[in-house]
């Protein structure tokens, strides 16, 4: 008998019990759609990640005070020197920040909310765009001039339905004058989103709002450097930290008082974060599978008991062992296969559905996780379909023919 | 059941030519289904040679014994064992399709077979639809369809009602008389059953009683 006939005769077994082989199927369904699913969430979030860094500028080099150490801290002085190409020929922008949550108040409204005081530089280096004014100048930083850039969500907390621009507002008690509000972010990763921010000029958050912060008034609370490029950041980081350690009058073998990170390194630590997580979600989809697997073997024995009889006399009229097998292991590997497909169908349709009722981050469907279910769908067709399959073509044809 | 043996014939010496119409008759326990088993190749002796066509085929393996009843046996039985789900023209194929005849030509040869036990117009009816009797001529429409040397029934009318097994009885007759070379084996405790052969072979344990040829 052909292979092609035992499909057939197959398929002929199996939707004469329809709602069995159904249920047979549902586990490897289940299993298969949380494989996919899972790996798809796993993708999603990886792309989410990679695209927020992308806004964010990947050749960026944030620079803060090794909190390990006792009073280490970075100052302005410690941002010129970076700044200087003799120093770190790669830094295309120093942008020095300082930073705390400080209460605002405009309009009857108060809020509390994260104060940068940053150079004018900061809103070009990190793509910030305006929706109304703009940035405030390089002449506003050196002139301490009492000026501030609304976030996006800042702006609508304290001016709902109004024009931000050109209103006055009170940080803490220092009055400051809006020129600009940003353009909408969304969420940003690991850090706060601009939308939740307001900018002032540092020397203002340095001397009027944060004066009183440990270090100093000539302290900051980070330096965010740009390298030319991605491939310059790595040269970048070792520039920066020979400066600082010369600079700080560190010896040899002394711990840095400083760290540097740039967003390479932070993205790659990120996603192995979640490569750790999508393997653990695709092995809660293996037991699932395995779990199936066992009930298809299960089903399977009951079924080849139950169909003795049918066995003698497939075997009376000139069945031999190997074509009674293999049609038993192809019945499994054929439920398999179908429950591969529902449950691919199955991740397909979860997929879209949660892409139609948010957006924030996109599962992706990966062909080789597609793949590798289907894989493992036959796979486990073959191994839990098997002892069945040779328990069915070991029976002896009288002995069948006699079973009730 | 058990792993206890327990020898079911003994010496038994019997001949039949191509052609024969032969009852083999016995008492349940007289080792009657152990003789049918053995002259179906669905059982091998232990000890001693059955010759099927001048081959022995007392040592062949599983498969090839598969093969000798898929094509020199069409076995009919007492509770006719028709697989209820598929039609009954799916179920005379059968035999064909495990020949290896592909999909047309079987389709040829099953409605042949049909039509010879005088169900033509039955083909896609299930077994469950068909009566105690039309089940039965199926099955020998089944047992016909690879055109076997041996008809082998055991009880062939023993979940009939005496009309019906009559009709099959008849059938049997007929069946040989369109097929002079095919041999006919009836393997029953009824003696009205068994009359109606032309020899008559008797069992009682293990041991042929008689053989009387009418």
């Amino acid at each position: 008998m052909s292979l092609l006939e035992i499909f057939r005769t197959a398929f002929e077994s199996l939707t004469t019990n329809k709602l069995r082989t159904l249920l047979t199927m549902l586990g490897i369904v289940i299993g298969v759609a949380a494989v996919v699913i899972l790996l798809a969430m796993g993708e999603g979030v990886q792309l989410y990640i990679d695209k927020q860094f992308a806004g964010f500028g990947s050749n960026l080099i944030t620079i803060t005070p090794n909190l390990k150490v006792p009073d280490a801290r970075l100052t302005i002085d410690d941002s010129r020197a970076i700044a200087d190409k003799v120093n770190v020929p790669n830094a295309r922008r120093v942008v020095p920040s300082v930073g705390g949550e400080l209460k605002i108040s405009a309009n009857g409204n108060s809020i509390s909310r994260n104060i940068n005081g940053v150079t004018a530089e900061n809103f070009a280096m990190r793509n910030i765009g305006f929706i109304q004014g703009s940035s405030f100048s390089q002449t506003d930083v050196e002139n301490h001039n009492r000026v501030a850039v609304l976030g996006y969500k800042v702006a609508q907390d304290l001016f709902p339905n109004q024009i931000a621009l050109g209103q006055n507002i009170l940080i803490d008690s220092l009055p400051a004058r809006v020129v600009g509000v940003t353009e909408r972010k969304g969420s940003q990763g690991p850090s706060t989103s601009t939308d939740d921010m307001i900018f002032v000029p540092i020397t203002v958050a340095q001397e009027k709002l944060l004066s009183n912060r440990p270090g100093g008034v000539k302290s900051v609370s980070s330096i965010t450097v740009e390298a030319d490029s991605a491939a310059t950041s790595n040269q970048a980081v070792n520039d920066i930290a020979k400066t600082l350690r010369v600079r700080h009058n560190l010896l040899a073998g002394q711990t840095d008082d400083f760290q540097v990170q740039d967003q390479a390194s932070l993205l790659s630590s990120l996603s192995s974060i979640v490569n750790i997580l999508q393997i653990f979600l695709a092995l809660i989809g293996a037991i699932a599978l395995l779990v199936g697997g066992i009930g298809i073997m299960n089903i399977m024995i009951v079924n080849v008991t139950e169909r003795t009889r049918e066995i003698g006399v497939r075997k009376a009229i000139g069945a031999d062992p190997a074509t009674i097998r293999l049609q038993f292991l192809i019945e499994a590997i054929v439920v398999t296969c179908l429950a591969g497909v529902l449950g691919i169908v199955l991740s397909w349709l979860c997929v879209v559905i949660t892409n139609s009722v948010q957006t924030t981050f996109t599962p992706v469907i990966q062909p080789d996780a597609v793949a590798l279910a289907f894989g493992v769908s036959v796979f486990i067709g073959i191994v839990f379909g098997l002892y069945p399959a040779i328990r069915a073509s070991n029976m002896e044809p009288v002995e069948a023919l006699r079973y009730e | 059941m058990g792993d206890n043996s327990l020898t079911v014939l003994h010496g038994v010496d019997l001949m039949i030519r191509a052609g024969e119409y032969v009852a083999i008759i016995g008492p349940s326990g007289s080792g009657k289904s152990t003789l049918m088993n053995v002259i179906g190749c669905l059982d091998k002796p232990t000890t001693g040679q059955y010759r099927l066509n001048q081959q022995d085929v007392s040592q062949l393996s599983e498969k090839e014994l598969a093969r000798q009843r898929n094509k020199n046996i069409g076995f009919v039985f007492q509770r006719f064992n028709l697989l209820g789900k598929i039609s009954a023209q799916r179920n005379v194929e059968l035999p064909a399709q495990y020949a290896g005849i592909p999909l047309s030509q079987r389709r040829a040869l099953s409605q042949r077979a049909m039509e010879e036990v005088g169900l033509g117009d039955r083909l896609d009816h299930r077994p469950l639809e068909l009566s105690g009797g039309q089940q039965q001529r199926v099955a020998i429409a089944r047992a016909l369809v690879n055109r076997p040397n041996i008809l082998l029934a055991d009880e062939p009318t023993g979940a009939l009602d005496s009309k019906t097994g009559k009709e099959i009885m008849d059938l049997f007759e007929s069946l040989q008389v369109q097929n002079p070379s095919m041999t006919i084996i009836l393997v029953t405790h009824d003696h009205d059953v068994a009359a109606r052969a032309k020899r008559v072979v008797s069992i009682r344990d293990g041991l042929i009683a008689s053989d009387i040829t009418n």
